[in-house]
């Protein structure tokens, strides 16, 4: 009877007291202030074995660490040849599509995924969920021109930098965060994969804002725009008048 | 050092933008236009989103023109009345460009047709300029005028004492109309087109030519910003104080320069600029695009 609990237990580790995983960022808020130029964020956290099990069970547990960015609503346009002239005839509009999406991992994603578990990490399988079931070919065209694109312009990050692991339970990773940033949530999640399934996560929260002065105006600009406007208006004829006062008393 | 701005969403090199500011600034001063068909372009190449760049463009104008404005005023070279006509055109072209460029944002149209006009603007003005200038440097001497023309026999006749002009009212005000329209569309004054259109449509003298439409371009622009501010929030007031801060400076040296040049030789530097930027839009429209697909986030 033993011996079979045993032989359970070998087969299903993870069945009795399943591994967890906690993580904690450098930062749960990016202030967006005047001199912002992007920043970085530091995930670490810790691998805890389930009961009765040691450190070295941990040891063929994979990690991947993912930063998704507020989700928002992508217009992609094409360009064909009319008339001699490049115009943009079709466009497509998905909504619900992360602004930023960042992976880093202890191995290349795709020997640690398997495919049928259904987590959509990778950089593509995540971009492909919002595009939805029943996709068009030319759907297919213009989701493959975001994904370029913003691999391009660095808001799609695959494979960020390695996670790295310690004493097969201490692991961290790091994220640019680009300074065109769009403000918003940003979810950071660590997932810990046994076989290519996901059998433990977690997720953290960070933050992305403008402050100061920079909040300020870009309130003040989408709130009550002809005042703003005319607060850029005052602001521009004092300089013309200042400058032209100046240039006067020089001559 | 970097400062981020804050419509715009993205952080900027501010001596990169103060440079581009002066290096506009500079042609102001020298050719008294506001420089905003050289600028706008280079705010699009450095990244800034296209919207951003037109309606912030709008305000650095707004400096820019009030000062030399007011320079010619106290010396007495701008037809006040003139100006006013013009103006009034201005101000109805430039809430009619405004509404255009909201409407051409809508159906992601915008950027093909700011480059469309910009080929038919710059091209047409470029060429007359520059054939003009030629012509006038191998003749060693100011043109003869005819003194009328069909623009002459129109209604609604005004006398414009700066100018020594009895004309209608019907072409200044046509022709502020269409700069107005210019000036929203494509973030641009209009000086460009005003004043050729002044000097070669209107027969007006042409020492009062740059005042004047400095005149009506600072109100134009003024209103151009409020209106895109209110309409498109896509006044980017940091974006705009760096560069005033860089034409400032620019217009200065710009002014210096421009008193040693002959002015044949000046209209031909400038129709060669304007020539030169409606090739490179035009070549930018017609080649095949390295990347046919663009991206726009939206809500």
């Amino acid at each position: 009877m033993i011996r079979l609990l045993i032989l359970w237990l070998a087969l299903w580790p993870a069945a009795v007291g399943a591994q967890t995983v906690t993580m904690r960022l450098s930062q749960n808020f990016v202030p967006i202030d005047a001199s912002f130029a992007g920043g970085e964020i530091l995930a670490f956290g810790a691998l805890i074995p389930g009961a009765g099990q040691t450190a070295r069970d941990l040891a063929d547990i994979d990690i991947v660490v993912t930063v998704a960015g507020p989700p928002r609503t992508v217009t992609v346009r094409h360009k064909t040849r009319a008339l001699g002239i490049w115009v943009n005839t079709g466009s497509t509009t998905i909504a619900q599509v992360p602004s930023f999406y960042a992976t880093a991992e202890t191995a290349p994603l795709r020997r640690i995924l398997n495919w049928t578990d259904g987590h959509l990490l990778s950089v593509n399988d995540r971009l492909r969920a919002s595009l939805g079931p029943g996709a068009t070919r030319e759907d297919v065209s213009y989701f493959a021109a975001l994904l370029r694109i913003g691999r391009e312009k660095g808001f799609y990050v695959d494979s960020a930098t390695p996670v790295d692991v310690q004493d097969d339970t201490l692991f961290r990773t790091r994220f640019t965060l680009p300074g065109d940033l769009p403000p918003g949530g940003y979810v950071v999640t660590a997932y810990l994969l046994r076989g290519g399934t996901v059998i433990a996560s977690q997720s953290q929260l960070i933050n992305v804002d403008q402050i100061g002065l920079s909040l300020v105006l870009r309130r003040m600009a989408m709130a009550n725009g002809w005042f703003y406007g005319g607060m850029t208006l005052i602001l521009a004829l004092g300089a013309g008048w200042a400058a032209a006062a100046i240039t006067a008393r020089g001559r | 050092m970097t400062v981020y701005l804050p419509i715009a969403g993205m952080p900027v090199d501010p001596f990169l933008i103060i440079a581009l500011g002066a290096l506009v600034g500079a042609m102001s001063g020298l050719f008294g236009v506001g420089g905003g068909f050289i600028l706008t372009p280079l705010l699009f190449f450095i990244g800034i989103p296209p919207g951003v760049a037109v309606s912030t463009q709008a305000a650095q104008i707004v400096a820019s023109s009030l000062s030399g404005a007011i320079a010619h005023w106290r010396r007495r070279t701008l037809d006040l009345r003139m100006g006013v006509y013009l103006l009034v055109g201005g101000l109805i072209g430039s809430s009619l460009g405004v509404q255009v460029y909201a409407r051409l944002s809508a159906i992601g149209q915008v950027d093909l047709m700011v480059q469309l006009f910009y080929v038919v603007f710059l091209g047409l003005i470029g060429g007359m300029m520059f054939i003009e200038s030629l012509a006038a440097i191998r003749r060693q001497g100011p043109a003869r005028r005819k003194r009328h023309t069909s623009v002459h026999r129109l209604p609604l006749k005004v006398r414009f004492r700066t100018s020594g002009l009895y004309i209608s009212a019907i072409p200044p005000f046509a022709i502020g109309l269409l700069c107005g329209v210019l000036a929203a569309v494509m973030g641009v004054g209009g000086g460009f087109i005003m004043l050729p259109a002044m000097i070669y449509l209107l027969k007006m003298p042409t020492k009062v030519v740059v005042g004047t439409s400095l005149f009506q371009i600072t109100f134009t622009a003024a209103f151009t910003t409020v209106m895109h501010a209110g309409t498109n929030q896509s006044v980017d007031v940091v974006l705009a104080m760096l560069l005033i801060l860089g034409g400032v400076v620019g217009a200065q040296i710009g002014t210096r320069l421009g008193t040693s040049w002959r002015p044949e030789y000046m209209r031909m530097a400038l129709a060669s600029l304007v020539l030169l930027v409606c090739v490179k839009v035009a070549l930018d429209i017609t080649l095949p695009p390295t990347e046919p697909y663009s991206v726009e986030f939206t809500g």
